[in-house]
């Protein structure tokens, strides 16, 4: 039988006491948001290297990588027998896992973390695909705010032709599931335009800062030096107080 | 039910009676084009009245919080009447509720505009 999870003592008082102590310790959180082919990973790892030169301890984490749940989303691709609420449950899975094993104890531990997407992927995807907004935020609840999120921003247009230069997109990748279109990339180009619309209301409501991706890989790169420069930390004590509370009850080692 | 938008003044206040489903295309565009009209001709004291919004998406959404930041830049208030729970919890679940000055009583919403 599997032992109960420790469940740590303090009150409540003296976790957020705890935390509002860390505030200014934390490390802080980075989110590179966008379309496929909208060059954000290229971004990102320019990024790390930037950061890591100017003394940051630098950790990513990356969409759909913890090692319970990329295995069956894999599986089940394979299979193409997911529903758009599985494929939603099973990366909010994935997400979950992540923010509790490795985006929050990094942050805790004073690094900085970058996202290589964050939930906001999940639920412009899953909108896209027709689920109800509520329900999303409802399964990723509760947020977790990062500090910056950076939107790359394309056009569907320039998407799909950055992806159809490298390859062909896959079946879900294509939003094929949605479409019903046998060419792929027909469907990759309608899909996106969706999965860009969502993006641009989450931009709104997450006040994303928006990087231009249509820009050279040089010009963007000078762009988020400046823009993380004059960028603040979230408060924790506002946006993710909740979410840090209940982890250090189950971190009482923390 | 097809989305519509219709306006009302209340002594300097201008009230956006918002009907039907506030959602990527019509609902959301409505919106936004009368939020731009109204800051345009400089009417920047804005209450949403949400009383008869059947069901709002991530666009309508997005629609609110874009308007609220844009009057608020320049010095005006928006602020939100007759919020349902599903809305509510919308803005519960974005963490955004905060931002917002919501009321479920026109008359006392409309005194509080400076």
């Amino acid at each position: 039988m599997a032992a109960a999870p420790v469940r740590s003592r303090r009150t409540d008082r003296q976790l957020h006491d705890l935390i509002r102590a860390r505030e200014q310790s934390r490390g802080l959180l980075i989110a590179f948001e966008g379309p496929d082919g909208s060059g954000k990973t290229t971004q990102r790892r320019l990024f790390k290297n930037w950061l890591q030169t100017e003394g940051h301890q630098v950790v990513t984490t990356k969409w759909n990588s913890s090692p319970f749940v990329k295995p069956l989303v894999r599986a089940r691709k394979e299979a193409r027998a997911l529903s758009p609420e599985e494929f939603c449950l099973l990366h909010a899975a994935d997400f979950h896992y992540r923010l509790d094993t490795e985006i929050l104890p990094a942050l805790w531990q004073g690094e900085t973390v970058i996202a290589d997407r964050y939930l906001f992927t999940g639920l412009a995807r899953d909108a896209a695909r027709g689920l109800d907004f509520g329900w999303l935020l409802d399964v990723y609840w509760p947020l977790f705010w990062p500090d910056v999120v950076f939107y790359f921003s394309v056009s569907p247009e320039t998407s799909g032709k950055r992806i159809a230069a490298e390859r062909l997109p896959s079946y879900y990748e294509a939003g094929q599931d949605m479409t019903q279109m046998d060419d792929s990339i027909g469907s990759y180009t309608s899909f996106i335009g969706r999965v860009i619309q969502e993006y641009e209301a989450l931009a709104k409501i997450f006040h994303f800062v928006t990087v231009d991706a249509e820009q050279s890989i040089d010009e963007q790169h000078k762009l988020i030096r400046s823009l993380f420069a004059t960028s603040r930390r979230r408060s924790i004590d506002r946006f993710n107080r909740e979410v840090l509370t209940a982890w250090l009850r189950s971190h009482p080692k923390a | 039910m097809n989305a519509k938008v219709s306006t009302r003044q209340v002594g300097e206040v201008t009230v956006i009676d918002l009907e039907g489903r506030i959602t990527l295309g019509d609902g959301s565009n409505l919106l936004r084009d009368e939020l731009r009209h109204l800051i345009s001709t400089n009417r920047r004291k804005i209450l949403l009245n949400f009383a008869e919004v059947s069901y709002m998406d991530s666009s309508g959404l997005g629609q609110v919080v874009a308007g609220f930041t844009t009057v608020k830049n320049q010095g005006g208030q928006l602020k939100l009447l007759n919020v349902g729970k599903r809305i509510k919890d919308l803005l519960n679940m974005a963490r955004i509720a905060s931002i917002f000055e919501m009321f479920d009583d026109e008359s006392a919403a409309i005194m509080t505009f400076a």
